[in-house]
């Protein structure tokens, strides 16, 4: 039961995950930090799951990067492109009418008619 | 540089198949694992980079999850695969009994290539040839999904064919009793005659069309392929199954290549202006390669009554 609500909230996430991604990326973002910014404000990734997404959004269009190498260690940067921001202002619309129609199908707030 | 991380990338890589930035890849989760080493630990150790690498997760999920979505074949083309396999094959099986019939080796680079080899030779090739059939069809789906994976590969119809065909037409007595007449009467001509094969059509003094011994020779295989349609026909007011006219048209197969590797020379009668020999030869070709497709068509038909029963 437990393996199968894994990958049930595996699906969830990808989409959400994404999301939050073009979210935090408005400004210059590496993985690591991202990991811990989205630890703080209650959410927890796993690394390997959000580089090969980090990936996927740059493939896109939707976000670019760059390497710093300034300090010590090279530590990959991401931001948000403008074509990211189109996607993420649809993204969010999607997922707010998605909310709304949970609270109603939710609360028995809807027209159901028998076929 | 830590060994421990080095074998774990490398590892990574193994499994790693994208196109581009595959390097780049490594140096982010190099540069992840060293950083979160560094700051869990206070400084990156072996021991404190095998705990990350640990918790990372092994490397064949971490690279399977940037391929998802880039699969070697397409799903959807998996039933193709099959279907386009055996398409091929049938035509591979017909060739080879063609190069077996004419004892010659048949090459159409890059898709056949068949050697000169005895009928035994040709029971051990044929499993081999579908497996290389099977090889060619994914490798043609492979090159696709790679270029143009939204491409509609034309589907071939014959499943309809084969449903409508799954079992053989109900025998129909008229059918058969015509056949044991035609039977009836070859056998009591040949008694008579010595021969099924004749120039004219003088009953007092008929015309062989051949030397004698091949004109028994021949008649004998004709005589041989009547009685096998006719006991497969009658064999199938009992059970009409498509074995029995797999068994029918593999015995008939094995007739004709009998006829065309006949011991016997056979001498036609001098006709002027018609080569007899020419014609009897198109006449046997036409006649095999009827009977391979239908031998096939047959084959096909039994692997869906073992497999649909």
């Amino acid at each position: 039961m437990d393996a199968e609500f894994g990958s049930f909230e595996t699906e969830m996430n990808r989409g959400f995950l994404q999301v939050l991604a073009l979210v935090v990326l408005d400004r210059k973002m590496y993985g690591y930090g991202m990991i811990k910014h989205f630890e703080a404000a209650g959410y927890t990734v796993e690394e390997n799951t959000l580089y090969p997404l980090l990936r996927r959004l740059e493939k896109n269009g939707w976000i670019a990067s760059e390497w710093d190498v300034s300090e010590g260690r090279p530590k990959k940067f991401y931001v948000i492109t403008a074509a990211g921001r189109t996607v993420r202002a649809q993204g969010l619309k999607v997922w707010a009418e998605q909310g709304r129609t949970l609270r109603r199908l939710m609360e028995g707030d809807h027209d159901v008619r028998e076929p | 540089m830590f060994e421990n991380l080095e074998t774990y990338l490398q590892e990574v890589n193994q499994y790693l198949a994208v196109k581009q930035g595959g390097d780049e890849i490594l140096a982010e989760i190099r540069s992840h694992i060293l950083e979160k080493a560094d700051r869990e630990s206070g400084a990156a150790t072996e021991e404190s980079v095998q705990r990350i690498i640990d918790s990372y997760g092994r490397p064949r999920d971490v690279a399977e999850k940037y391929i998802e979505g880039s699969e070697i074949i397409t799903p959807v083309y998996r039933k193709h695969l099959f279907r386009y396999t055996w398409i091929l094959f049938a035509f591979h099986a017909a060739l080879t009994a063609v190069a077996l019939g004419f004892h010659m080796s048949i090459i159409m680079f890059p898709f056949f290539f068949i050697p000169r080899m005895p009928v035994l030779a040709a029971l051990v090739y044929l499993p081999m040839a579908w497996l290389a059939d099977f090889g060619l069809v994914a490798f043609v789906l492979y090159i696709v999904t790679q270029r143009n994976r939204s491409l509609n590969l034309p589907w071939l119809r014959i499943s309809r064919v084969l449903r409508e065909a799954r079992r053989p037409k109900a025998p129909r007595l008229a059918v058969f009793v015509t056949l044991l007449v035609i039977l009836v009467v070859a056998v009591a001509a040949f008694l008579r005659y010595h021969t099924l094969f004749f120039y004219s059509v003088n009953l007092q003094a008929p015309e062989p069309l051949m030397n004698h011994a091949a004109s028994i020779f021949l008649s004998l295989m004709v005589l041989a392929a009547l009685l096998c349609q006719v006991i497969a026909y009658g064999v199938r007011f009992v059970v009409n199954s498509a074995w029995v006219t797999l068994i029918k048209n593999a015995l008939i197969l094995l007739i004709l290549w009998a006829i065309w590797n006949s011991p016997i020379a056979v001498r036609f009668k001098e006709v002027p202006g018609v080569d007899l020999s020419y014609y009897g030869g198109v006449l046997v070709i036409i006649l095999i390669s009827a009977t391979a497709v239908k031998f096939i068509k047959d084959l096909v038909l039994v692997i869906r009554e073992m497999s649909h029963p």
